[in-house]
């Protein structure tokens, strides 16, 4: 061990570097940068592994600010580690464009594994981070060639500790034995509010234990840099268990109002500022010194890492030689390129196949899928037979103690942890030898949109197999019953909403969704069953919207997703018998790809001259942008059989027919615009 | 233990006065056999779960709750809350059972049915008997389902009890009583959202709070152990509870009683009662995944059947007779709390009264509301809403309010002197923590234990209503009156950056029935926002408010035309484009209309803080909306007026245009997430502050070379 007096210049260095770069934004959080400090040197200074000059090495250890507010810390030690961070993006810290916002995004910063913030999610993306390297290691590695071992740390404070999601998370890593996973709990009793006692009582670490935790308490976080390394090392020693270290630190180390709520999330006043530096023997009236000691302290570290990568990089050689295969496979996922010719897996069907639900679709296509693609790892939020997720001879990601599964298995059973499972994906995505996808019903999507948020912003490839996907779920009624759930989503950036209507479309939705490499996607599959479509190809539907029944002179263009398209074929049929009226039929099953189509494409499919109207059975939020007329769901739905939920708000050929008809009415005697008030019916509110 | 808790009659008695065990377990063994009927009759439902817990249910509605199934409302009952809402059956039988009219077998045989055709009027019938219960059942206190929120639900009603009984109690008078019983199965104490509620429980002592785990190691996908290998006992001890095992669930209703029984003596803290009990009891499938959902077998339904009979659904007369007692015991006890509360009413004039307010649901704001007067700087949105949140907490004493540890931020105002919490439960103001989740749907609970009683109201930054969304959603989907007060609703939050500036949010809000999504523009239209949230008894509300003060004052804003949804602003004779903006953009859209209009191009300038209030407009109108005075003005030509006269409509908006094509020729819209930065900046470099609103319209125009549009166009 061995701490020196550079070791305290370079805490303290640290904890100055934060709460200059806080006070030099005029915003921010210096109080936990300022606490945590001295375990942070410990980890880049002592026990991580890592490469400031190759920060996407595979072997390296991983490092996640579950509490992202605190970046300045995570910022200040990627520019003292070495990676592409400098002084003056220190300064830029909190502004526009810069490349340290104000809190940690993984696509903008190089070093920072995953984007955080939202308190809870940083967490769960250490425990998929985890269950990444356990799996990748059970992968790739052979006698002789322990290739991928790492270690993933997590610092986390009171506020992930209180988030229901991170409490999903730590029941399921205890469950799952994941012994590489080190998180430190940044114990300084303060939140935001003030003092931890108002709304935080409870024994954390008996919790954790009670999870199947390894803890560690540390009493003096603030100065014990020989007590932190120790703790870390016994939790290494620990190899079948998870393990925490509970730290007692002190918020705003240094600062006047050490201690107190008022560091939190505040610059230090400027003569605390003078005061501190003062205090720790820098120049008072300087912002942003490093002294030469501590950046020599860290390029030695930093170069150390590089040696390792370099011997990691000659075994990864030799390992080729041995496991060839192997070797390949591994290069080509961290491309994140998907192997030659696994799209010939696609299942295609003809019209004159039998309707098939699909979710069940989805099931066949995962079966073959799979076999092509070694890194899709799969899931289902205790919902397996119902989002039939699993592939028929799927082996289950379990410890192998359990003698349910083992490491190398590419099935989690994540239990009813939703919101953890999409956060989870986040950290399997991460990694980047794993392409996760995991079930639940779209409904409970919602639960987890904290972390699907996070998937489109930091742009990662992971996939939701969202079954039961409307009022077509029946029996389980409204609570079940999405609504608003595609609008939300479909609004929001850089996420794919898929709704396929049949088989073609399926294999077009996981297309697009496995090949999108820096794109979350949402699948919307049904519980009942849904015929193949006239014209519906795999070509047709990647550009996520195309007529599925065309026709000369139409009266009308009917624009529908998923399960509504069926009956929106059926329903030019009765206009033609009952009302001499012709129809066409548009299929959309993904507007975001729809939109990025050329105009002259789009308006092919939706062309001038045609009034049209939109079905889908949820709400009709979002589809004025493509048709003139609505029909859907404005209101909560109905519990009972599907076909009788969906005749109950007429979503049949009559009931569609008739608001046709409405439609073309209205807009026979109505000029070229629309008043955007004036409807052709009421919406079903 | 005797069966005599709480002085329930008892059916068949013993010589030496004890209950028979035979009523007990015949009881459980109809519960279980029309448990199999019911879900026969559908081939499906969730039966194992329900099969399993039929002992704890003759326990609790036999011989531990006070209830009255005559008056599903009384005000002192217990509250039954069913977290795993799948096992609905369970609580219809139990309602059936206690003699609930209108839980009949008729009603239970269309469980989960919406093919219910009335044949007199030939129209659609709904039964009373979803696939998860919901609220408007009578004897159904919260609708649940999704799972996790039940658990959350509970702890708002624990909480409301706690809060009634200290606020009125008195040391002779012990008017408020009720407890609260929750049951929960493997599912929900998994989800953030129980652990989160079950932490809040276990800090404000809650010990009015019983959670009875049905432990039955078996989930929807099979062995709980795939899943779950914690110590659950001593999660939640560590959490502040009191936890009591009962080791033989499936057989001893009197173990389950006495468990019941010393929860009531603790004094401190929640209980949990883990009880072990076998998915699907005596059933082929029990013990297994297949018991989880779906129907049983004609052996299963044989085995429970009296030699002879072939019926289904029947109930045995001893048993419905061991039940029926609680009918009469019901309206002894609300006669007798009735008999308290006219003593009370002697005793204490003042809080009787107060309390017959609070009963009756009744809140008076709109005296507080219309009197209030703006204040001459210009202040952010969030700033004076917690003047006006201020005012009212003094004013209206139904209020119960809580943040998720943002407060300060949300400008609630310094309300240490009210905090709610284990010594004092007659505060008002909740510390939740870092647990959105949990604070929407505890809240939830707090508006389900009487209506009108208690007004919840919820803080926190609008990107993390994001985690709240279910339990936003619940209180939608069950019609109770939350106000959810969202600050720092868009990149104008600054430098927090992308992770804490919604762009998307407002889509997810505005689509969701039965909830207003009101983002006022300045401190007039705030108080326009609570007097509408106040007033909407039956839907939840989100007041959506900015981080920063406005640059410039906006004229002509109503606190009155709020409630329309919609109103025009800045009127100009045959204006070529019409603005609709809202919140915080709403400063930048008048000043670009004035620039726009001093270029020769006439423009309109519409606030419309409440799309959905907006459209309602006709229906509103025709119902004769007393509240606002230009009530005579015919709908057409107010809705014509406000937005159909100019050949251009366009949105100002920073969020995705999701919706506004909807009244909208062109949206000047986000279409990517924001930055981290100062809000100003952010708002100039996505083009949304009014210079860039007047080169886009003005571009815009050019483009369409004067013509009008047909097709609705996000400006870049």
């Amino acid at each position: 061990m061995g701490y020196t007096d550079v070791d305290k210049l370079a805490v303290n260095t640290i904890r100055l570097l934060s709460a200059d770069a806080v006070f030099h934004a005029n915003a921010g959080h210096p109080g936990a940068p300022m606490g945590m400090a001295p375990v942070a040197h410990v980890l880049f200074n002592k026990t991580m592994n890592y490469n400031p000059k190759n920060p996407k090495w595979l072997n390296r250890d991983r490092f996640v600010l579950s509490n992202g507010h605190a970046c300045a810390l995570q910022y200040s030690l990627l520019h003292l580690a070495g990676y592409k961070l400098s002084i003056d993006d220190l300064k830029a810290f909190r502004s526009l464009d810069s490349i340290t916002p104000g809190h940690p995004e993984a696509h903008d910063t190089e070093g920072i594994e995953v984007t955080t913030g939202p308190l809870g999610q940083g967490f769960c993306n250490g425990v998929g981070l985890a269950i990444a390297q356990h799996h990748s290691s059970a992968k790739f590695n052979k006698p002789g060639f322990d290739l991928i071992n790492n270690y993933t740390y997590v610092f986390l404070g009171d506020g992930c500790m209180m988030e229901g999601v991170a409490s999903e998370a730590a029941s399921l890593a205890g469950h799952l034995q994941l012994g590489n996973l080190i998180a430190i709990y940044d114990d300084n009793h303060i939140s935001i509010d003030g003092d931890t006692n108002c709304a935080f009582t409870e024994d954390v670490v008996l919790r954790f234990k009670a999870y199947g935790w390894h803890t560690e308490i540390v009493d003096d976080g603030d100065h014990d840099l020989e007590g932190i390394e120790a703790a870390i090392k016994k939790c290494q020693a620990v190899t079948d268990k998870p393990s925490l270290i509970k730290l007692r630190t002190t918020i705003g180390y240094g600062s006047q109002l050490q201690g107190t709520g008022g560091v939190h999330g505040a610059p230090l006043k400027e003569a605390d500022m003078k005061q501190v530096k003062t205090k720790w023997g820098f120049d008072p009236e300087k912002l942003f010194v490093v002294p030469q000691e501590v950046y020599d302290l860290y390029h030695k570290h930093g170069a150390e890492g590089a040696a390792k990568e370099q011997e990691w990089e000659q075994l990864l050689e030799k390992y080729g030689q041995s496991y060839k295969t192997e070797a390949t496979d591994l290069k080509r996922r961290l491309a994140g390129d998907l192997p030659e010719g696994w799209e010939k897996t696609l299942p295609v069907y003809s019209p004159s196949d039998s309707a098939v639900a699909s979710r069940k679709l989805s099931e066949i296509l995962l079966n073959k899928v799979h076999e092509a693609i070694p890194e899709l790892v799969g899931g289902s939020a205790d919902l397996t037979g119902s989002n039939l997720t699993r592939w028929k001879d799927a082996v289950d990601f379990q410890p192998p103690s359990l003698g349910i599964g083992d490491w190398s298995g590419r099935y989690i059973r994540y239990g009813v942890r939703e919101h953890a499972m999409g956060a989870i994906m986040n950290g399997l995505a991460a990694y980047g030898t794993i392409l996760p996808y995991a079930g639940t019903f779209l409904n409970f999507v919602s639960y987890a949109a904290g972390a699907v948020r996070l998937s489109s912003l930091s742009q990662v490839r992971v996939i939701w197999v969202a079954t039961h996907d409307s009022i077509g779920l029946g029996e389980d009624g409204p609570t079940h019953q999405p609504i608003e759930t595609l609008a939300h989503f479909r609004a929001l950036p850089n996420c794919m909403v898929w709704r396929p209507a049949d088989g073609n479309e399926t294999s077009a939705a996981y297309y697009v969704a496995l090949t999108s490499k820096h794109t979350p996607s949402i699948i919307a599959l049904s519980r009942q069953n849904l015929p193949q479509l006239e014209n519906s190809t795999i070509a047709h539907a990647i550009k996520g919207g195309y007529a599925v029944h065309e026709a000369e002179k139409a009266d009308i263009t009917l624009v529908s997703t998923g399960s509504e398209v069926g009956i929106c074929v059926d329903a030019v049929k009765y206009l033609k018998e009952h009302h001499n009226l012709t129809a066409r039929v548009v299929s959309i099953p993904c507007f975001e790809v729809f939109d990025a189509q050329p105009k002259e494409y789009r308006l092919s499919i939706l062309p001038d001259g045609i009034p049209s109207l939109s079905v889908e059975a949820m709400s009709t939020m979002g589809w004025e942008r493509y048709t003139h007329e609505q029909f859907g769901l404005n209101r909560f739905g109905a519990s009972g059989a599907y076909k009788d939920v969906y005749k109950k708000f007429e979503f049949t050929p009559e009931g569609i027919s008739k608001r046709a008809v409405a439609t073309v009415d209205f807009w026979k005697s109505v000029p070229n615009i629309r008043s955007p008030i004036n409807r052709a019916f009421q919406q079903l509110i | 233990m005797n069966g005599h808790m709480n002085g329930h009659t008892s059916g068949t008695k013993l010589a030496n006065g004890a209950l028979s065990p035979y009523d007990d377990q015949h009881a459980v063994n109809e519960i279980r056999k029309f448990v199999i009927d019911i879900c026969r009759q559908n081939g499906g439902g969730h039966g194992g779960s329900a099969i399993g817990m039929a002992p704890l249910a003759v326990a609790l509605w036999r011989h531990t709750m006070r209830y009255n199934p005559s008056n599903p409302n009384w005000f002192d009952r217990d509250r039954f809350v069913l977290s795993n809402g799948h096992a609905a059956m369970l609580l219809y039988a139990m309602l059936h059972i206690t003699g609930y009219k209108d839980m009949t077998v008729d009603e239970i045989k269309m469980y989960a049915d919406a093919k219910a055709v009335d044949k007199t009027t030939g129209k659609w019938k709904s039964t009373i008997c979803h696939g998860h219960p919901e609220r408007e059942v009578p004897g159904v206190e919260v609708t649940t389902g999704p799972l996790g929120q039940g658990i959350a639900n509970a702890v708002g009603l624990a909480i409301a009890s706690k809060h009634y009984a200290a606020t009125f109690n008195k040391e002779d008078h012990q008017l408020v009583a009720s407890r609260i019983y929750c049951t929960t199965g493997d599912g929900c104490i998994q989800e953030g959202v129980a652990l989160e509620a079950m932490a809040i429980a276990g800090r404000l002592g809650l010990s009015n709070l019983t959670l009875c785990y049905d432990n039955n190691d078996v989930t929807c996908d099979g062995p709980l152990n795939w899943i779950v290998t914690e110590d659950t006992n001593a999660k939640v001890r560590a959490m502040g509870w009191h936890v009591i095992d009962v080791f033989d669930g499936d057989t001893s209703v009197e173990n389950i009683i006495a468990a019941l029984e010393a929860a009531k003596l603790e004094k401190d803290r929640p209980t949990f009662i883990n009880i072990r009990t076998t998915i699907g009891y005596g059933t082929t499938t029990a013990g297994t995944f297949k018991s989880h959902h779906g129907t049983y077998s004609d052996d299963d339904a044989a085995k429970h059947l009296a030699p002879g009979v072939t019926s289904t659904h029947q109930l045995s007369q001893n048993a419905l007779e061991y039940f029926r007692s609680t009918v009469e015991e019901g309206k002894k006890w609300e006669d007798n709390w009735n008999l308290k509360l006219e003593i009370y009413s002697i005793a204490y004039p003042k809080e009787a009264k107060l309390f017959k307010e609070r009963m009756e649901g009744k809140k008076d704001f709109e005296r507080t509301l219309t009197s209030l007067s703006i204040p001459s700087e210009l202040q952010p949105t969030r700033q004076f809403n917690g003047t006006v949140f201020n005012e009212l907490i003094s004013m209206v004493p139904n209020i119960i309010a809580g943040g998720a540890d943002l407060w300060n931020s949300n400008q609630m105002g310094d309300q240490s002197t009210r905090i709610l919490d284990s010594l004092h439960p007659e505060g008002r103001v909740i510390r939740y923590g870092i647990r959105e989740h949990a604070m929407a749907s505890i809240s939830n609970g707090l508006a389900a234990y009487s209506p009108g009683g208690i007004l919840p109201i919820t803080a926190t930054f609008f990107m993390f209503y994001l985690y709240a969304a279910p339990g936003v959603r619940m209180g939608a989907l069950s019609n109770l009156q939350v106000i959810h007060v969202a600050t720092h609703d868009s990149i104008g939050e600054g430098q927090n950056g992308q992770t804490h500036q919604p762009v998307e949010l407002d889509s997810l809000y505005r689509a969701m029935p039965n909830l207003l999504y009101i983002r006022p523009a300045d401190a007039e239209e705030v108080l326009g926002a609570w007097l509408t949230a106040l007033g909407a008894k039956e839907t939840p509300s989100i007041i959506s408010l900015a981080r920063d003060p406005a640059v410039t004052a906006i004229p002509k804003t109503s606190r009155l035309q709020v409630q329309r949804g919609g109103y025009v602003i800045l009127e100009k004779e045959n204006a070529t484009v019409t603005l609709i903006s809202c919140g915080s953009e709403l400063q930048f859209a008048y000043p670009a209309a004035q620039r726009l209009d001093s270029e020769g191009i006439p423009t309109r300038v519409v606030s419309m803080p409440c799309m959905k209030l907006f459209e309602r407009q006709p229906q509103e109108y025709q119902a004769g909306s007393a509240k606002i005075p230009e009530a005579s003005i015919p709908v057409s030509i107010v809705l014509d007026s406000v937005l159909s006269n100019s050949p251009h409509i366009i949105s100002v908006e920073a969020y995705v245009a999701s919706m506004w094509a909807r009244f909208c020729t062109a949206s000047i819209a986000m279409d990517s997430f924001g930055y981290s930065g100062l809000g100003r900046e952010n708002f100039a470099r996505f083009g949304i502050d009014d210079d860039g609103i007047v080169s886009k319209v003005k571009r815009h125009i050019g483009e369409t070379n004067g013509k009008k549009r047909r097709h609705w166009t996000l400006l870049k």
